[in-house]
């Protein structure tokens, strides 16, 4: 075989074990996406090795047609991602086992709780107004306070 | 008359459906309550005639026609005096392959089916009154199981053997876990679960079977022509392939017939049913695996037989003899002794089955039709006096009920001295037959079995006494009972019927061993070869006390002359 | 004249089924004695016929009936085979059994089982009268177990009676032990025949008494330890049923049945029968010589055991019951005799003789005893009664009679027939082989002659003489027995005191019952030497005198006189040999029975229990496989997939 080609395909390869590796290790939803998008990179790289290697356009043509098709699963699956997280408020994959054996507990990371307030965010004056003539003051809830000259 | 054979089924199964859509019905009328005596009176009346019919035509000595060079046990061909084999009985597994069933009866087959017969006939009458609830249903569930275990005795094929095997276990679920003691459920679920587990080895031997023996149209699943081809294959047999189908036959028959150590949902499963139920279950279902050696795993894997069976199976019965009569000596319930009981006479069985000579295997059949007869009556009289004494317990009989219930007592104690196997009655010949036939084998086991005599009587004497005669030590029950009079009228009827055949077969058993016989798998032609010498000797000089042989005993055999006198 | 023999047991087979027919429909039960009576009568007069219409000895008559059972290597015809001693047996068990029957009439009068009884006699003798008929083995083995049966429903026939029942459950079962051991030997028999007579097809599987002692000879060749062992269980079978030590417990614990059938059943013929067996087998036990030695040695030991345990007895009927364990064991003692080949015949004839004068006398004084029993209200407890002899006095005469018959006072007959075992025993004391076992067993005879003299006299002086004493229960008049009972004693006394004499004098009994087929005729008939008859005589005053004192001295009352505590109460206890029997069988058994159900409850049942848990353990292990985690899954999916290719790979 063309060197060339083999270490394209070690290379698409690698690049699919560290997706299927990733994949399966991890808990966090999006990262398992993330993952699972490197694998659908790598076996577009092995196409288009193999249509270097054969020397037609079919590889390519594919490759062409997986990164369609990824980008839309990657569109309705993290929109899916969103609504579940939406749900439990967090990203563990195994918050979703309800299908579990029922003798079993289920292995959720609790989320940590924020021991800091969220800071305050600077408040911009609004535009058409001069700050040493209008000075905006915020008040303890956060609501704009605009004193009048 | 072939078509009286699918009748035998289809009467009780018919019969037992509509019973339960009676009851389901609930309908009030007297109607199915005499439409089971009558269902079961039919089924009763066409066995008669099969056995009439059977008799009738004779019974073809079965015979081997080849491989009798080798010694030894050899099966015979099954041959059927009557036979059900319309072509449209049989089932294709693919396009090719086509399996023939077929229904029949020889002796052996006509006699186990008249013994259902009359056990379901005797069952149906004493539930009249021992059934306070739902009786349509009880009886219509007793009717199906007779369907079930028909279609075993008649059964001429492997598949519809493995039917009625499994078949009639699903009416017993449901009979046993309707109507008995508290635990009945659990019993009945461990019963069925029990028996089922021996149920996938023995499928597997049988499918073994079928492709030990394959003919030039194919497999075969008809016992005529696996016999057929296992004697014309005899010289070419080998034991390793038959072993592994006799071992998983023997395992699956063997949960059947309560042989050691198998045998521990027995007493349990005996006690916690109603005692009408545990008659069906101790003359009949107790059987079916017997049936199953005699007519498949015997006669269809003869090395593996001549090699294990004696030795292993054999010694199991004779322990059984022993096990179950010391057992039932330490028992008070009346049902756990029977129960014990039923598996000491099981092991009287094995014990002439499994020494594969002609007296032994004969005296097995006939016993498995005696013992059905015997035991039937005794669960049915103790179940009558259970409901009388209102408790099961042996000693809380009082001054016993022979004064009280005088029928009921003469009966129960005939049936007692039939099963302790006392001549003139019909337990004695098979017993004897069975000891008879293990002599020839292993004499060390007929003195084994041979203890079971004095057991058996020790057992049901006592038995006997507490519950008839005055005791010293005796506790007064309350009794709550309703039932305050003998036996009815129907019921010293049907166990009269019961008691005139034990003393006719007792008296009089040529001519049932004559009708049996011909189901028995052995090749006669082994039977005038001369017993081999046993270790007899071997026994008696190791046994003999060394002073006695020294004294002039060689000295008195030369002194006498014989005289011919007549 | 030979199908008159089916005769006997087919009328007592109809007066059986009359019997039962009356019960069953409870009509007529004051009748119940007739078919009984006729049946008997008519079977004692053909008995009689046969025995004078035949030549005895070599004379076998067999007679078929029909096939009871015939397949491959067993063939069980019953036929009757008749020949001297058979005829013999045959006209004592009926004719005694009709004197019973007719004495039984009177006494079981108002009883309310009387039906239920005389059925059961009726049964009793068909099954006896069968036994002693019968040409095959197997066949007399049914027989003898039926007699069994019947014996346990008459002993039990008064089964309100917690004693009774237990007594007649006893019985049965000891002598179903022995049965056990006989059914054993009958089958080793029937094994070895076929074994030696193989090439004789014809008879293989027949146990036919003349197959049977064809045999033997080969069999005394070719297997001498499987004869010797068919021996012994032969004689263990005889044992059970005629009472001898150790198997005797049973018989004193029957007198809780009726006296009549104390007197047919438990004196007379059932317990003959195992005598009769070891004369139907003398030609086999010929060839087992160690057999007989050990026959003789249990019987010698049983006579004066016996003996011993009646001295103390307070019951008149336990006395009795021993006694006639005791004169058994003289039978038995009598084919002791036989270990020296050319005396078998011989020893049979002085059983034979001694067994019917012991059933005349026997049978005269167990119904006197019944005579005792009814008069005093059911009362037979000796220390309850005395002085009778002017209460009853007709019965004092005839016991009188009767027990000098027992103690052998000439010229009654248990003189004749006990000179003439213990005669037998003088023969071969000079023999260097037996002589010093044959000098112990005579002087156990003797020593046995010498307590039977004084039990009987003190049983005889504590009911008949000294102050009359009669028990509560007696009422106000006890009376005589009436006619209908007293004929038949009458005709038994006259037995009992001419029949010794009659048969010794002329020889008649060795004559017909010699030459025994199978058998060497012996050449000369010895007669007991006059210094044995003196010897005995004076034992017999001896013990008279010794009963005299030891009641007179110390009043009837206390009976203990002059004779250490420990052992009176020893030889009263019965020696204890009911509870050795008890603790080294029955409760050994019982506590191996109790164990055996505990091991199949528990331990078995705990097996297969855990044997079922098995699956489900099995599901519990896989099921931690079911996380309901994605990514878990997803690697099963990966690792099934990395496997397919790999196998698609390596598939090529």
């Amino acid at each position: 075989m063309n060197p060339a080609t083999f270490q394209t395909l070690m290379l698409a390869a690698t690049l699919f074990a560290i997706g299927i590796v990733g994949f399966l290790s991890r808990k966090n939803m999006i990262l398992m996406f993330l993952s699972v998008e490197l694998m659908l990179a790598a076996v577009a790289m092995n196409f288009i090795a193999f249509g270097a290697h054969y020397q037609n356009y079919q590889g390519q043509l594919f490759a062409v047609l997986i990164l369609t098709i990824a980008s839309c699963e990657a569109a309705i699956g993290l929109a899916l991602v969103v609504s579940l997280f939406k749900r439990k408020a967090t990203l563990d994959i195994a918050a979703w086992s309800d299908l579990r054996e029922t003798d079993r507990e289920a292995n959720v990371e609790v989320p940590v709780e924020q021991n800091e307030p969220i800071e305050s965010y600077p408040v911009l004056t609004p535009a058409g107004t001069d700050p040493l003539v209008n000075p905006v003051r915020v008040s303890k809830d956060g609501a704009l306070d605009t004193l009048k000259a | 008359m072939s078509g009286m054979i699918p009748m035998l089924i289809l009467v009780p199964l018919i019969g037992g459906t509509w019973l339960l859509v009676a009851a389901r019905q609930n309908v009030h009328s007297a109607l199915p309550r005499q439409a089971a005596i009558v269902l079961a009176a039919l089924s009763l009346l066409l066995s008669l005639m099969l056995v009439v019919v059977v008799a009738a035509q004779g019974n073809s000595v079965p015979s081997v026609t080849q491989g009798l060079e080798k010694p030894g046990f050899t099966g015979a061909v099954v041959s059927p005096t009557i036979k059900f084999q319309p072509t449209w009985l049989s089932f294709q597994p693919d396009s090719g392959l086509r399996l023939q069933l077929a229904l029949g009866a020889d002796g052996l087959g006509a006699a186990m089916v008249l013994l259902t017969a009359l056990v379901t006939f005797a069952v149906i009458v004493f539930a009249l009154s021992s059934i306070e609830q739902h009786f349509v249903s009880y009886a219509g569930w007793i009717l199906l199981s007779q369907a079930g275990l028909q279609t075993v005795f008649l059964s001429m094929d492997l598949v519809l053997f493995y039917i009625g095997f499994e078949l009639a276990l699903l009416p017993l679920l449901v009979l046993i876990s309707g109507w008995g003691d508290d635990d009945r459920r659990q019993v009945a679920q461990r019963f069925v679960l029990y028996t089922l587990s021996g149920s996938i080895p023995m499928v597997l031997a049988l499918i073994g079977i079928v492709y030990l023996y394959p003919t030039a149209h194919g497999p075969t699943v008809l016992l005529e022509e696996l016999s057929q081809r296992a004697s014309e294959m005899r010289a070419t047999a080998t034991l390793a392939g038959e072993t592994w189908i006799f071992a998983l036959l023997a395992i699956g028959l063997g949960i059947k017939v309560a042989l050691l150590p198998l045998h521990t949902w027995l007493p349990t499963t005996y006690r916690s049913a109603h005692p009408t139920t545990t008659c069906l279950l101790a003359a009949v279902v107790l059987k079916l695996g017997f049936f199953g050696f005699l007519r498949i795993a015997l006669p269809l894997t003869p090395l593996a037989s001549e090699a294990y069976a004696s030795s292993i199976l054999g010694t199991l019965g004779a322990i059984a003899i022993v096990y179950g009569a010391l057992a039932a000596l330490a028992q008070t319930d009346i049902r756990l002794i029977l129960a014990y009981s039923s598996l000491s006479h099981a092991g009287f069985i094995s014990l002439g089955m499994f020494s594969l000579s002609e007296e032994g295997l004969t005296g097995a059949a006939l016993q498995m039709f005696n013992h059905g007869i015997t035991t039937a009556a005794m669960f049915l009289l103790a179940g009558c006096i259970i409901t009388r004494l209102g408790s099961a317990d042996i000693k809380s009989s009082g001054n016993g009920i022979a004064d009280n219930y005088p029928r009921l007592a003469v009966l129960f104690l005939f049936f007692t001295f039939a099963g302790a196997g006392l001549p003139g009655l019909n337990n004695f010949v098979g017993e004897l037959m069975a000891l008879s036939g293990m002599m020839t084998r292993h004499p060390i086991l007929t003195v084994v079995g041979t203890s079971g005599i004095i057991l058996g009587a020790w057992y049901a004497l006592l038995m006997a006494r507490n519950l008839l005669f005055a005791t010293e030590t005796q506790t007064k029950v309350a009794r709550k009972v309703s039932v305050s009079s003998d036996l009815a009228t129907r019921e010293t009827a049907t166990l009269t019927v019961f008691a005139t055949l034990c003393l006719a077969i007792g008296c009089f058993p040529q001519p049932a061993i004559d009708f049996i016989k011909a189901g028995v798998p052995i090749s006669r032609s082994t039977s005038s070869v001369a017993r081999t010498d046993t270790s007899i000797n071997v026994v008696g000089r190791a046994l003999l006390p060394v002073n006695f042989a020294a004294t002039g005993k060689s000295a008195r055999s030369t002194n006498s002359t014989q005289q011919d006198l007549r | 004249m030979l199908n008159l023999v089916w005769l006997i047991p087919l009328v007592l087979m109809l007066a059986l089924l009359a019997g039962v027919l009356i019960c069953l429909f409870r009509k007529g039960a004051e009748l119940a004695h007739v078919p009984t009576i006729v049946g008997l009568s008519i079977s004692s007069a053909v008995s009689l016929i046969l025995l004078f219409t035949s030549q005895g000895g070599v004379h076998v008559a067999i007679t078929e009936g029909y096939t009871w059972l015939s397949l491959g290597g067993m063939h069980v015809p019953i036929t009757a085979r008749l020949d001297g001693i058979g005829l013999i047996q045959l006209n004592v068990v009926t004719c005694i059994s009709l004197l019973v029957a007719v004495y039984a009439r009177g006494y079981m009068l108002g009883d309310p089982g009387y039906a239920r009884f005389f059925a059961i006699i009726s049964a009793f003798v068909f099954a006896m009268v069968m036994l002693v008929l019968v040409g095959n083995l197997f066949v007399l083995y049914a027989f003898w177990e039926g007699v069994g049966l019947c014996s346990y429903l008459l002993i039990g026939h008064w089964y309100r009676r917690p004693s009774a029942a237990k007594a007649a459950m006893k019985a049965f079962l000891v002598n179903r032990l022995a049965d056990c051991a006989f059914l054993v030997g009958i089958l080793l028999l029937w094994h070895g025949i076929g074994l030696v007579g193989a090439e004789n097809l014809a008879t293989v599987g027949r146990l036919d008494f003349d197959v049977i002692f064809d045999a033997v000879p080969a069999l005394a060749q070719r297997q001498p330890d499987l004869l010797w062992w068919v021996g012994l269980l032969l004689l263990i079978g005889a044992i059970g049923k005629s009472a001898q030590f150790p198997f005797h417990v049973w018989l004193p614990d029957a007198m809780e049945g009726p006296t009549p059938v104390s007197a047919l059943i438990h004196a007379t013929t059932m317990v003959t029968a195992g005598v009769y067996l070891l004369a139907r087998m003398s030609p086999l036990l010929l060839l087992t010589p160690d057999v007989l030695l050990i026959a003789g040695w249990l019987g010698a030991i049983t006579a004066v055991l016996g003996g011993l345990i009646a001295l103390f007895q307070d019951d008149l009927k336990r006395v009795l019951a021993y006694s006639t364990v005791s004169q058994l064991g003289l039978l038995f003692l009598a084919f002791g005799a036989g270990v020296n080949g050319e005396l078998l015949p011989l020893a049979v004839v002085a059983a034979m003789f001694h067994l019917i004068t012991h059933a005349f006398f026997k049978a005269l004084l167990f119904l006197t005893a019944g005579n005792v029993m009814h008069a005093m209200g059911d009362c037979i407890d000796m220390r309850k009664f005395g002085g009778l002899r002017k209460v009853l006095p007709s019965t004092h005469i005839l016991f009188l009679i009767g027990a000098l018959a027992l103690v052998g006072a000439p010229p009654l007959a248990g003189f004749w027939s006990k000179e003439g075992i213990l005669g037998l025993l003088t023969l071969e004391i000079g023999n260097p082989q037996y002589g010093s076992v044959f000098a112990i067993w005579l002087f156990m005879g003797l020593l046995s002659t010498l307590l039977t003299a004084i039990y009987t006299f003190r049983a005889y002086l504590r009911t008949f003489w000294g102050d009359v004493k009669l028990p509560a229960q007696a009422g106000a008049h006890p009376h005589e027995a009436t006619a209908m009972m007293l004929a038949p004693l009458y005709i038994l006394a006259v037995g009992s005191a001419l029949i010794g004499l009659v048969i010794a004098s002329t020889g008649a009994l060795a004559e017909f019952v010699l030459p025994i087929p199978f058998l060497t005729d012996p050449h000369a008939h010895p007669h007991a030497g006059w210094w044995l008859v003196i010897a005995s005589v004076g034992l017999v005053m001896a013990g008279a005198t010794i009963a005299y004192y030891s009641i007179s001295t110390s009043g009837v009352a206390a009976k203990r006189s002059g004779v250490p505590a420990r052992f009176a109460e020893l030889t009263s206890n019965r020696f204890y040999l009911d509870e050795v029997f008890y603790f080294c069988l029955v409760a050994p058994t019982q506590h191996l029975s109790k164990m055996v159900g505990i091991f199949d409850s528990q331990f078995i049942d705990r097996v297969i229990r855990r044997g079922a848990t098995i699956p489900s353990a099995i599901g519990g292990r896989l099921r931690t496989y079911q996380t309901g985690v994605l990514p878990n899954y997803a690697l099963t999916m990966a690792l099934g997939i990395v496997a397919l290719v790999a196998l698609a790979f390596l598939r090529g």
